[in-house]
């Protein structure tokens, strides 16, 4: 078999397998394929790969369970929810760094006090990010904030050039500095040269 | 939900995710029985044995618990896959711990293909399911979710963190390699 010419045909075979092309879409392309011998065979052999899966053994679910597990229905408002996924990777990204800087000696936590305000609640931050599912930036299981000697360099590099943490909004700073209160002390790398490193190289409690 | 409930069994995902946050727990079990035998072969497909079920549980669990966020931009099954993707990888994190495996396998995702043998009866499906397995785990995670699952590009690319054009490029190298082996 050969590959037809008409590109644009041969995208939409997948979709006229599922019968989920619009109607003259459809109508378009079952043409092309009743006159295309190439689409045609394209076409039986995408049926067939997927008869072939179709007939994979399902695994059995047991939909009660899962329907048992749920959450119970929220009695938050729907639309009017504020959408704050375009800032949690930004933030949790500025975090990592500002702990590598911290880490590295090169910002204190008094310092990053006396720039951005005293520490508030701690728990926002820990919220927004485990629980924000989207298909770009879906529901993590865990953390990961300690940072590694070997990723520290090009994280410093990268802070540097995106202008550090001087430009965290208030409420980046406000969960940023409530997550390093929560910190317990683990030996860093210079615990005596740098108390703060003690600080913030601690694990969050994910084993 | 009650057999034969036509408001709900009619209803897109989106209305039922809408009814539920309403309060209406039934319309959680039409998207349940709706979705949760497509994630769990989907589940299978990335070469998982033991614990599938777990796995579609959680990817369920933690879609409704912040279904708020959820805008409808693509479909709730591409985000269950998403979702499940993540929790297979974590899930291979844990299991083999201290080895490197933050991603799909490649022998793992060749396994439930092998397995296939015994199920399959015809001649001609049990080359197509070779065929399959010449693929690499990507080309096949990606063929799978066109052929099998009818997603859009920009569908698996959410679901298995690519672009769209890589997407396209992985489905037609696929397809390819599928005509070659199979000499059609
Ligand atoms: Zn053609």
């Amino acid at each position: 078999m050969s590959d037809c010419a008409n590109v644009e045909m041969r995208e939409r075979l997948p979709e006229l397998l599922h019968g989920t092309l619009p109607d003259a879409l459809r109508r378009d392309t079952e043409a092309h394929v009743a006159s295309c011998a190439d689409c045609a065979a394209e076409l039986e052999l995408l049926r067939e790969v997927r008869q072939m899966l179709d007939a994979r053994p399902a695994p059995r679910i047991d939909t009660a369970a899962i329907v048992g597990a749920l959450p119970r229905p929220s009695a938050r408002p729907i639309a009017s929810a504020p959408s704050r996924r375009s800032m949690v990777p930004s933030m949790v990204w500025r975090m990592a760094a500002t702990v590598t800087l911290l880490a590295l000696g090169s910002l204190s936590l008094p310092g990053v006090r006396r720039i951005f305000g005293a520490g508030t609640p701690a728990d926002s931050l820990v919220v927004d990010t485990s629980v924000t599912p989207q298909v770009a930036v879906i529901p993590e299981t865990t953390g990961a904030v300690t940072p590694t000697p070997a990723g520290t360099a090009v994280r410093l590099a990268s802070l540097t050039a995106g202008g550090g943490v001087t430009d965290l909004a208030d409420e980046d700073l406000e969960a940023l500095i409530g997550a390093l209160d929560r910190l317990e002390a683990t030996p860093g790398a210079e615990p005596e040269a740098n108390p703060m490193a003690r600080i913030i190289t601690t694990g969050t409690g994910d084993s | 939900m009650p057999p034969g409930d036509p408001t709900l069994q009619d209803a897109t995902d989106t209305e039922l995710i809408a009814r539920w946050q309403r309060g209406d727990e039934r319309a959680a079990t039409s998207l349940v029985e709706r979705h949760a035998t497509a994630v769990g072969r989907y589940v299978s497909s990335l070469g998982l044995r033991a614990g599938v079920e777990d796995v579609v549980q959680d990817a369920f669990v933690r879609a409704f618990g912040s279904l708020e966020s959820f805008r409808g931009e693509s479909a709730f099954r591409t985000w269950l896959f998403t979702i499940a993707r993540r929790l297979v990888a974590d899930l291979r994190r844990s299991r083999k711990r201290g080895r490197e495996d933050t991603e799909v396998q490649e022998g793992d995702a060749a396994t439930e293909f092998d397995a296939l043998d015994d199920v399959i009866a015809g001649e001609s499906q049990r080359r197509m399911q070779q065929a399959l397995t010449r693929l690499t785990p990507t080309q096949r995670e990606v063929f799978v979710l066109r052929v099998n699952d009818g997603m859009s590009y920009k569908e698996i690319a959410d679901v298995v963190g690519t672009t769209e054009g890589a997407a396209r490029v992985h489905y037609h190298n696929a397809l390819r390699q599928m005509k070659e082996t199979l000499n059609v």
